[in-house]
């Protein structure tokens, strides 16, 4: 109908208007029919580096990542979290804040953390941006606000040139989230083994490894844990057959999840589904760090949000393809923290 | 002329505020701006219809991934925000474009909250399908075959397909079927343990598929129908709408700057080509000025000097008088020039005059190199500027020293001869003293000898009368009346004399009526001639009275002696026909002969016969010295036998 509209009509702008919009939808039509095994539709998609990176803005970022004058008492940076030398979050249950107080819920890594959406357990934040207003003005964490960290961050004639350079300006609050979400885009761990196993090296993988990715296709793991990030793209109720929490003495506020921040009690319990890229080097597990070992994780979710159980040898196949995901980070593969908490067996 | 400034500021004036207002209305109309807000419209609409296209791929697991619906979600959000920031800037945006801002962003909130509940949805949706096949080969690999279960086992499978049809179709009927199915198996098999177990656990999921299914496409259809292309499209209109009268009203001021402009082009070109005569008027005036420049120099010695007298220019022919060069005189003072043969107050009152912007003319005498002076006619004039300040000087010099020479040749020239003339006169006056000096002494010391003469002749006559015969008696009559007439030239003489050294005494007097009073003497004189006298009346004069009363009795008498002896008429009046006015006296009496005109006022000189008219010949002389030494004239005219007629003027008339 619009093509012939478009034709017939002539109608001056009208033309070029709809054959735009027709010239976008035809790949797109097309495009499923013929990509039967198009890598795209895989379920788990391979991770790419962030494309077209501003250097200077990185390595800006990467200052800012470490620099403790973000933090009230100048006592904390984003990187005292988010340790970058091993994993991109830290060993603790929960993460010590501002006054050394532990922080409500488990840190995810900061690495592929751009590629999540929404942002943090709650999803309370849309983008890297608001992410880190919330850190900067969140009691527990930074515990500031911007004109502070601008006026700290403005007695540094190291800043003061290398914004001015790069922005045309001293610091504020945009250009520094801008070379902090800079810097955030470029921690990406790719080149798993997984990730060439997809790209069609398919004897890269070992045949449990390969028996574990099928088992995490059929148990219907994957419906959640999906994309380049294997997860960290959705929310989800936490405990979709059973109710995680029925067994608790006490429910704190963290474990509301997404109900405080929408209020309405069917996002009560919902978090956001997290990444499993470097899930092997980030125990312990979910928003509570209530999972020490992989295994333990893997049951609970089995159960609660699964509806079954899955049996042991399944669990350690399972286990073994979360082993192939963790990538590596400028060409280095993250290690694996050598004081491995227990349980935390490798294939 | 001032019209036309004023019109050309006026349109300047218009050009300008045009130029203002389509400033103005261009922060209205960028186009940059403008190009970016249709930009991130059609990303807008492109994005809203790919993010449909790709919920029905992601419902139909056609894509088994959120990245793509999380990336365009990304993608209009930052389109979105990147619209709303630049609409928020544009000076475009209204009420409306605000008010339909706020709905499309609330739409977008609700889009991605659906969006949030779609795929968790659908993951539960998907976990429980990827699960069911291999669910339902685990449990048909624990129903033994050997028990007979074929049923359960192909209503196992039946239940998955219909399950896989309803989810993918829709088919009622299957769901239906299925839920059927599926209670009748679940009241079979309602233990906890055992394959019963494994069964329930089977049936659970396929129960979640059924339930789940209306839920996703629930939220599937809620997100479909969101009215996200509408609102865009509202908003494009409503923005294009005022884009469009932004633009409208922009050509508007272009169009008058256009006009004006081209008013002002031709108004420039007419300046120019204004300019263009005017310059080549100009080129042509200092040519004139300096042909005539050059014909000054020519003539003329010029200097220009600025306002404290410093020379700044000079000509060829100053450089030649002055003895200097060129170089020696530029930037000197016009002081060296000076011979100190004028006064200070000379020279001061030069600058007085010429620095109060006055033109001074005078005549210099200059020094030249050679310390010899020279003499320069010169006009100094002041140019000044528009505060009538003189800024310069210009002197224009005439080479007069060779007049001066002459011209003090001449005053020599003319000294000498005064001192001559004077010396000359000076002898002169003095041999007429002395000449009447002489004279009178000799008419005085004449008169004793002819007094003793008179005397005793007359003594002879009257003693010795009886003794001399009549002959000798005639004879001393002879001598006594010589001697007498002799005693009366004398008189005469010593009269003429007299008058000569007397001053005269001006006073107002009228000869008319002195004419009167001395006529009625000699009417009374000669009473038995009939004498007819008309005097007509005349202005006073200053005259000397008695000098005057003796110029008109001779005049008188001569013309009562000479009248007609029958009818004598005398007349006296005034003639107004002579320049100036002469008074006369005319009679109608004997005249005389004008050939004899130059003896007329000789002293001792007479026309006519003794016998015939007596008198001494001294009358005319006489009145001729008084009217001289009045400073009039006197002159007759006459003929013999018709009268004659005396002229004379008074100086003071």
């Amino acid at each position: 109908m619009f093509l012939s509209k478009g034709f017939v009509g002539r109608r001056s702008f009208k033309l070029p208007h709809y054959l735009v919009l027709w010239l976008g939808l035809l790949p797109a039509l097309f495009h499923p029919c013929l990509a039967d095994h198009d890598p795209e539709l895989e379920p788990l998609q391979v991770i790419k580096p962030a494309a077209s990176l501003d250097d200077d803005k990185v390595t800006l970022g990467s200052r800012l990542f470490n620099d403790t004058r973000f933090s009230a008492d100048n006592s904390l940076s984003c990187a005292s979290c988010h340790d970058l030398n091993s994993n991109g979050a830290d060993r603790n249950r929960f993460s010590l804040g501002i006054d050394n107080k532990p922080l409500s819920v488990n840190t995810p890594t900061a690495f592929n953390s751009s590629r999540n959406a929404p942002l943090f357990w709650d999803g309370r934040a849309l983008d890297t941006e608001e992410q880190i207003d919330f850190v900067v003005y969140s009691a527990q964490e930074f515990n500031t606000d911007w004109p502070t960290i601008v006026s700290k961050l403005s007695k540094d004639a190291d800043y003061l040139r290398s914004f001015r350079a790069i922005y045309g300006r001293p610091p504020d609050r945009n250009t520094i989230i801008d070379a902090l979400a800079e810097f955030e885009k470029s921690l990406i761990t790719p080149g798993s083994r997984f990730d060439q196993y997809l790209l069609g090296q398919h004897d890269i993988l070992t045949e449990k490894e390969k028996r574990g990715y099928l088992l995490f296709k059929s148990y219907g793991c994957i419906a959640c844990h999906q994309g380049q990030n294997i997860g960290g793209n959705m929310l989800q109720k936490f405990g979709t057959f059973r109710d995680f929490f029925s067994q608790r003495r006490q429910i704190s506020k963290a474990d509301l999840g997404r109900y405080n921040v929408t209020g309405e009690p069917a996002d009560k319990h919902v978090f956001r589904v997290p990444s499993l890229r470097l899930v092997v080097l980030t125990p312990p597990y979910f928003h509570d760090g209530s999972a020490k070992t992989l295994e333990e994780a893997i049951n609970v979710m089995a159960r609660y949000q699964l509806g079954r159980k899955i049996p042991q040898q399944d669990v350690d196949n399972i286990i073994a393809f979360l082993h192939t995901l963790p990538g590596q980070y400028k060409g280095r593969s993250l290690a694996i923290d050598h004081g491995q908490p227990a349980g935390d067996s490798r294939p | 002329m001032t019209w036309r400034w004023l019109t050309r500021y006026l349109l300047g004036l218009a050009v300008l505020f045009s130029l203002a207002m389509l400033y103005v209305n261009s922060l209205y109309i960028n186009p940059q701006q403008h190009s970016e807000i249709i930009n991130d419209f059609r990303s807008l609409k492109q994005l809203s219809t790919r993010i449909n296209l790709q919920l029905l791929k992601v419902r139909y697991r056609l894509v088994q991934n959120y990245d793509g619906l999380v990336r365009m979600l990304a993608s209009i959000e930052h389109t979105h925000r990147h619209l709303a920031a630049i609409l928020h800037q544009s000076r475009l945006s209204n009420e409306a474009v605000f008010r339909q801002l706020e709905r499309l962003e609330k739409n977008y909130t609700r889009q991605r909250n659906m969006l949030e509940k779609f795929k968790s949805t659908t993951a539960v949706l998907n976990n429980s399908l990827h699960y069911l096949p291999t669910a339902a080969q685990e449990l048909t690999a624990t129903i033994s075959p050997l028990k007979k279960n074929f049923s359960l086992i192909y209503k196992i499978h039946k239940l998955e397909r219909q399950a896989l049809n309803y989810v993918l179709t829709g088919n009622n009927e299957s769901r239906a079927q299925g839920l059927a199915l599926l209670a009748s198996l679940a009241d079979k098999h309602k233990s906890k343990t055992g394959p019963d177990d494994n069964i329930q656990n089977f049936l659970q999921h396929l129960r979640l598929i059924f339930s789940q299914k209306p839920i996703v496409d629930e939220a599937l259809n809620a997100l479909l129908n969101l009215p996200t292309a509408t609102l865009i499209n509202e908003l494009y209109s409503t923005y294009t709408e005022q884009y469009q009268q932004a633009s409208k009203q922009a050509e508007t001021y272009r169009l008058i700057l256009y006009i004006a402009s081209i008013i002002l082009l031709v108004d420039s070109v007419w300046v120019l080509l204004n300019f263009t005569r005017t310059a080549r008027k100009l080129k042509s005036t200092i040519q004139e000025l300096h042909y005539q420049k050059k014909a000054l120099d020519q003539h003329a010695i010029v200097t220009i000097a600025d306002k404290d007298g410093n020379i700044t220019y000079v000509n060829e022919k100053f450089c030649q008088i002055s003895k200097y060069n060129n170089t020696e005189l530029l930037g000197k003072n016009h002081r060296i020039l000076n011979s100190g043969t004028h006064p200070p107050d000379f020279f001061k009152n030069m600058w007085q005059t010429i620095s109060n912007g006055e033109v001074w003319h005078g005549i210099i005498c200059n020094r030249n190199k050679q310390g010899d002076h020279y003499w320069v006619d010169t006009t100094i004039v002041p140019f000044v500027d528009d505060s009538g300040e003189p800024y310069k000087y210009v002197a224009v010099r005439t080479d007069i020293s060779q007049l001066k020479l002459i011209q003090q040749e001449l005053i020599q020239y003319r000294n000498e001869l005064e001192d001559r003339v004077a010396d000359r006169t000076a002898t002169l006056q003095e041999a007429v003293r002395e000449l009447e000096a002489f004279s009178y002494s000799i008419s005085h010391d004449l008169r004793s000898p002819l007094r003793a003469i008179d005397g005793y002749s007359h003594i002879l006559t009257e003693d010795y009368a009886n003794s001399l015969d009549s002959e000798a008696q005639e004879y001393l009559k002879r001598i006594r009346h010589n001697a007498q007439f002799m005693g009366s030239l004398i008189d005469n003489l010593l009269r003429l004399s007299h008058i000569g050294r007397m001053k005269l005494q001006r006073s107002c007097v009228n000869p008319g009526k002195l004419c009167l009073q001395l006529m009625d003497k000699h009417l009374d004189a000669h009473a038995q001639r009939k004498i007819e006298f008309i005097c007509h009346p005349v202005p006073d004069i200053e005259a000397d009275p008695e000098q005057l009363k003796l110029v008109l009795d001779n005049l008188l008498v001569n013309a009562i002696k000479f009248s007609d002896k029958q009818h004598p008429i005398i007349e006296f009046g005034l003639d107004h026909s002579t320049q100036p006015p002469a008074f006369y006296l005319r009679d109608n009496g004997v005249g005389f002969n004008m050939a004899y005109y130059g003896k007329l006022f000789g002293i001792f000189q007479r026309l006519h016969r003794v016998d015939e008219y007596d008198g001494a010949g001294v009358g005319l002389a006489l009145v001729e010295r008084i009217i001289k030494k009045h400073g009039g004239k006197i002159w007759a005219q006459s003929q013999e036998g018709k009268g004659a007629t005396f002229y004379f003027t008074l100086a003071g008339c």
